[in-house]
């Protein structure tokens, strides 16, 4: 076995490790080389280079195609639906309308009421639309609180206003 | 390949973002660790280290499982260093690279100054290594890979991957003794 061989095998392990340890136990140059070599090893690992997260996440990043390309997908077709609900909406909210109260809505107190419970179906202006929902709630409030039919007298009063009563 | 790894590539394979995490995670780190004391340049060993990865998630599906996936790993990431390396006008650009992202002396302490001028000599010896040398000390050292992994990502025998890291780390050893003897 010549010094190099033996310093292989004790430095990095493998059969006739034994033969090659005592070569070098009694070998003053294989010692003094062995000691060198494994300093040159405890450098190296002292000098492991530190971790980079930046790298990680670009890295990371690159890694992913198939997931920006589902990502792509996910935001067109999010995208196509946001028209899509809009173009619904706005055909929906100036779609030419009957008018909500009726010619004779002047006839009974009663159906003015009911004409007001109705005004939730009203088209809304997108502007004005959260000022809306909230009279339209009142309203609706109101309306489910009038009694079907109006209370006595109430016809003989509003009768006072129609022309109905001359004299 | 064992029954866990094999159930890490086939996620791998479905790109299940918890997987890729883990893959960055848990090899990329160790592939541009091997990569920077193969080129020097942390910029070309993050470049190359990218490409890695990418063409090992890209060569898995004809992946059979003849060696452990990190082997496989290190084997194209070898591939890639080698060409990399053997390249004159990338060599160039590692130099000029490595020179440009030296750091300056201001505002360092004595003992920092000293730890990183010798942490610059020693990865300097390194790039005069032969290049199987250099690889096999560098995954040894660095990847603490036994012998055995070596000898599969570099596809040679157990005992010549031995012999290039004995040789390795005597020219080493060279190497640096005549660095300090020249400053």
């Amino acid at each position: 076995m010549t010094h190099d061989e033996a310093l292989i095998q004790v430095l990095a392990g493998g059969p006739g490790g034994a033969e090659a340890l005592k070569h070098v136990e009694r070998c003053e140059s294989c010692r003094s080389e062995l000691a060198s070599l494994r300093a040159v090893e405890e450098l190296l690992a002292a000098d492991k280079p530190e971790s980079s997260d930046i790298w990680r996440s670009r890295a990371r990043r690159r890694l992913a195609p198939s997931r920006n390309a589902g990502m792509a997908a996910w935001s067109a077709a999010a995208a196509a639906l946001a028209v899509a609900v809009f173009v619904a909406a706005w055909s929906f909210l100036y779609r030419p309308a009957p008018l909500p109260f009726p010619a004779a809505a002047t006839s009974s107190g009663t159906q003015i009421m009911a004409s007001a419970g109705k005004m939730s179906q009203l088209p809304l202006s997108p502007v004005d639309q959260d000022e809306n929902v909230q009279l339209l709630q009142w309203a609706d409030d109101m309306a489910s609180e009038i009694p079907a039919t109006p209370p006595a007298g109430t016809q003989q009063f509003l009768s006072t206003f129609s022309g109905d009563n001359n004299g | 390949m064992t029954e866990e790894q094999g159930s890490w590539v086939n996620r791998l394979r479905r790109r299940e973002p918890q997987a890729l995490r883990a893959f960055v995670s848990d090899h990329g780190e160790a592939v541009r660790r091997y990569l920077l004391g193969i080129v020097r340049s942390p910029a070309d060993a993050e470049e190359l280290a990218q490409d890695a990865l990418v063409r090992f998630l890209g060569a898995l599906d004809g992946f059979r499982g003849d060696a452990s996936p990190k082997t496989f790993l290190f084997r194209i990431a070898h591939n890639l260093a080698v060409n990399h390396v053997k390249s004159a006008s990338r060599r160039y650009e590692t130099t000029l690279d490595a020179l440009l992202e030296i750091p300056g002396p201001g505002g360092e302490t004595h003992d920092h100054l000293e730890s990183t001028e010798r942490s610059q000599r020693l990865r300097e010896a390194l790039q005069h290594l032969p290049l199987r040398q250099r690889t096999v000390v560098v995954l040894k050292t660095w990847e603490d890979m036994t012998f055995r992994e070596i000898s599969e990502v570099l596809e040679l025998a157990e005992g010549t991957v031995k012999a290039h890291y004995f040789f390795g780390l005597r020219g080493l050893r060279k190497l640096l003794e005549d660095s300090r003897d020249t400053r």
